[in-house]
């Protein structure tokens, strides 16, 4: 039985600044992600808003920080199995270690598996499914921890990556592991998917060259899959694209009623970053209210309007393919003085999906926290209390309690710890015992 | 100009006339970009649903694109707030037509569902009351022109025009109510002095051509129908199209039938009630249209209890209550017809009761025309003439620019 005085579940961003924080204040922290990498989604993407800083230059820096913390244990693969409240403040965990099938002492990173491995699968983790991956290999460049890992899923069990490794790190007798542990708090920094639902109209996920937000992520990522934007169907660069906002949220045909506060700054940034990466590109942002609310976000819109960003407010209805040339047609019904109805050929659309939270219900029967309407884990007194969840020393940080941009995400991470440091002391018992009318956020239907 | 009328509470006000939720709307336009009949000059549902939410009903009610939805349901299924914006269109003409309705009796029907059975129980006592009274005082001078069953030409007939007339009073002035509504609220279509700039003859030709390009294709073909529908090519026949087509023209073709009977037995024989053979083109005319009526009220009451695709899963009370009443006129019209030809003794005991849930059900359909869904078949093709109308005068004005008057020479006195 190990000992912990916080165990984090999540090593997105804001898991990582709540690891630091605590770490840095002394108190003893296991971080853990599904991944075989930390760094969440940052890691996957190109710039920030709205100071276009490089978004590794952020999140790298912050996971080398933890990874290599004295008070910060790190364990990739790793979920939570069963969990245990034990009432005197105390909790106690039974983690999954997912199997690695490497040997993480003798793995040096060197990436020689790799080589090897003749398989080609469609990498549908880091780069969105706009690349092909190996069976095996150090998951991205700036991956953390710097080991390979083998999927054994679209693994053919050649046995190459094996005789390719100069340590003989392959391992293929890697089973599942039971790790009990014993924590003082829980941190749940779980972060989001994109809205996993492409509407009917708009192709349903079908057209080659429709794509979502985070795909676009990757190809103007520096580390991304082709050093460039193309288009998926046939390789070309786009002569114009067009952003589809509200495409999965805002949307209660499919679930997901509520704004996901990203996809309009993102959205301007990709514009941004597009008018440098395909200079010859006309680009259209079709939004029905633009919602730059954060400090820096109105004038970050303006400066793109002033780039020669083309707005237009309207929402899209439909999509239609050109089913030789697989070019694009968008209908929308668009506001303003030329407005009506109005359908225009685009070579790329960019939907610019909402967010979903990963903690699932299914999560909550592991550890039973509450969610919300909105199926985010439910915070119980949002309004003066961050991250307080309805379990007294189980919190939760960043995009598990609802849809939140970086800069609030790192905020979420910092305030959380906070709170642990708070409760690990001995504080915060009277905050749960308070009778409150339970504030529960209205959905936007 | 005309000052516009605000209903703060229009949407509540509208949902007694169906089940929407356009207060969760965010005019995101969806419905009409998913819409196949808008056009640029008719641009709906969003449209539709903005003037409701602004409260501006006389607007709404005049709007021509109110008689452009054929309810295909597309909207409704791809609005992202589920506002229903196609339960919206029907509920719009609804109201419309309530608002036309200068007894209010629609409003109230619309209001309490029950007040319709009140309503029809009502006029059921008195027209039965009315029928024997009638019969048994000879009111209206009642001669020996005997239908079967017993019942006298006269009280029918007479009887049938009193009561129609009133209906028609009632029609022509929500009709004329209909016409100052778009005339008033629609000044933009008229455009700047155009009534004045047209003569007269120029307005009666386009008057008169509009009428019956309206009546033709809108009525007789409905051509829009065909054209525009969505459902013509659905998995199950017969299409939309064919069932409203042989409900019109069974309607249409029943009215000729009475109309012509009158005219010929009537005025040229001077035998109402005479005995015809079934070969007599007039009888035939009338077996004809209401097998056809039949046909298509059969069709679409079966459809729209299975609800066999989504344009049928959306009944409202007046759809069923309409359509059941065209049915049972069909039906007992269909069964009298038969009797006559029937040996007498055998269909001795039932001509009565058929023949009076005959003229019951003709009264009730007649006297639901303008209060229900039914006065579409007056409102709709008005709508569509008064606004073609409008176009072809502005295309008139276009196509001949008017002359402008030489400027009158100036004398100058040397």
């Amino acid at each position: 039985m190990y000992e912990y005085d916080a165990l984090i579940v999540g090593a997105g961003i804001s898991g990582i600044q709540s690891a630091i924080d605590l770490g840095d204040m002394g108190y003893k922290v296991l971080m853990i992600d599904k991944q075989s990498s930390i760094g969440g989604t940052m890691i996957q993407l190109s710039k920030v808003f709205p100071t276009l800083d490089c978004a590794s230059c952020i999140t790298t820096p912050k996971m080398s920080t933890a990874f290599h913390h004295d008070n910060i244990e790190v364990r990739t693969l790793c979920e939570v199995k069963h969990y245990k409240d034990l009432e005197d403040g105390r909790f106690e965990v039974i983690l999954k270690q997912n199997p690695r099938f490497v040997d993480m002492d003798k793995c040096t990173g060197c990436n020689d598996c790799a080589e090897a491995c003749p398989v080609a699968a469609i990498d549908l983790g880091y780069d969105e499914g706009m690349s092909y991956k190996k069976a095996v290999g150090v998951p991205f460049a700036t991956a953390l921890p710097q080991k390979a890992a083998l999927d054994i899923e679209s693994c053919i069990f050649c046995g190459k990556c094996a005789n390719a490794c100069p340590t003989q790190a392959i391992n293929f007798d890697h089973r599942e592991e039971e790790i009990p542990i014993n924590v003082g708090a829980i941190v749940i920094a779980t972060g989001f998917y994109e809205t996993p639902t492409i509407r009917e109209k708009y192709g349903g996920g079908k057209f080659k060259n429709v794509i979502t937000g985070k795909q676009m992520e990757r190809l103007l990522a520096p580390t991304g899959p082709a050093g460039g934007v193309f288009r998926p169907s046939d390789g070309k660069s786009p002569g114009s694209i067009a952003y589809v906002q509200c495409a999965g949220s805002r949307d209660a045909t499919i679930g997901v009623p509520y704004c996901s506060s990203i996809c309009c700054m993102f959205a301007i940034k990709q514009a941004m970053l597009l008018s440098a990466a395909v200079p010859l590109a006309e680009i259209t942002v079709y939004y029905m209210d633009i919602r730059a609310f954060g400090k820096g976000y109105e004038d970050f819109y303006e400066e793109a309007k002033a780039m020669g960003v083309e707005f237009v407010k309207g929402k899209v209805a439909q999509i239609h393919e050109d089913d030789e040339t697989k070019d694009l047609t968008v209908s929308v019904e668009v506001f303003g003085e030329d407005g009506g109805i109005q359908k225009v050929d685009h070579d790329l659309v960019v939907l610019s999906m909402g967010v979903v939270p990963q903690w699932t219900a299914d999560m909550s029967k592991i550890i039973p926290v509450q969610l919300g309407p909105d199926r985010f884990i439910r915070e119980i007194r949002f309004t003066e209390e961050p991250g307080l969840t309805s379990i007294p020393g189980v919190f939760a940080a960043g995009m598990a309690t609802g849809p939140k941009d970086i800069v609030d995400s790192i905020n979420s991470g910092s305030s959380v710890a906070g709170k642990v440091a708070l409760w690990l002391s001995g504080g915060l018992r009277e905050e749960y015992e308070v009778q409150y009318i339970p504030l529960i956020p209205t959905l936007g239907k | 100009m005309s000052v516009l009328k605000i209903k703060p509470n229009l949407i509540d006000e509208m949902q007694d006339y169906g089940s929407f939720d356009v207060n969760t709307c965010f005019n995101c336009g969806t419905c009409t970009a998913t819409c196949p009949l808008v056009k640029e000059d008719s641009q709906f549902p969003r449209m539709l649903i903005r003037l409701a939410q602004l409260g501006q009903s006389d607007k709404l009610i005049a709007s021509k694109e109110l008689w452009a939805c054929y309810y295909c349901g597309d909207c409704s299924a791809s609005c992202p707030r589920e506002a229903d914006p196609a339960e919206f269109m029907m509920a719009s003409r609804r109201y419309a037509i309530a608002n036309y309705d200068v007894t209010g009796i629609s409003k109230s029907i619309y209001k309490n569902k029950l007040l319709v059975f009140l309503y029809m129980l009502i006029t059921g006592i008195i027209i039965t009351a009315g029928l024997v009274y009638a019969d048994t005082s000879r009111f209206f001078g009642n001669t020996d022109h005997k239908l079967m069953g017993g019942y006298y030409y006269e009280t029918i007939h007479y009887g049938g025009l009193v009561f129609g007339s009133l209906l028609g009073l009632v029609i022509l002035l929500g009709v004329y109510k209909m016409y100052r509504n778009i005339d008033q609220t629609e000044p933009l279509r008229k455009q700047e002095g155009l009534d004045t700039k047209l003569s007269l003859s120029v307005k009666a030709h386009l008057l008169w051509t509009t009428f019956w390009e309206t009546l033709i294709n809108e009525g007789a073909l409905q051509k829009r129908f065909k054209r525009e529908d969505p459902s013509t090519q659905p998995a199950h026949r017969p299409s939309r199209w064919v069932i409203h087509m042989t409900i019109v023209w069974g309607f249409v073709g029943l009215a000729a039938a009475t109309a012509l009977d009158y005219l010929v037995k009537d005025l040229l024989l001077n035998d109402p009630a005479g005995f015809v053979p079934i070969w007599y083109p007039i009888r035939l005319l009338g077996i004809v249209s209401g097998l056809l009526m039949l046909y298509g009220t059969s069709y679409s009451l079966y459809f729209r209890w299975k609800k066999v695709s989504d344009y049928y899963n959306t009944s409202n009370f007046d759809d069923w209550l309409i359509l059941t009443l065209i049915w049972f006129v069909g039906l007992t019209g269909f069964l009298a017809t038969l009797f006559v030809y029937l040996p007498q003794n055998l269909v001795l005991g039932w001509i009565n009761a058929v023949l009076i849930i005959h003229v019951l059900t003709v009264s009730w359909l007649f006297m639901l025309l303008p209060f229900t869904k039914f006065g579409h078949m007056m409102y709709r093709p008005l709508a569509l003439w008064i606004y073609d109308y409008q176009e072809q005068k502005i295309a008139y004005a276009q196509s001949h620019p008017m002359e402008t008057p030489e400027p009158s020479p100036v004398l100058t006195i040397s």
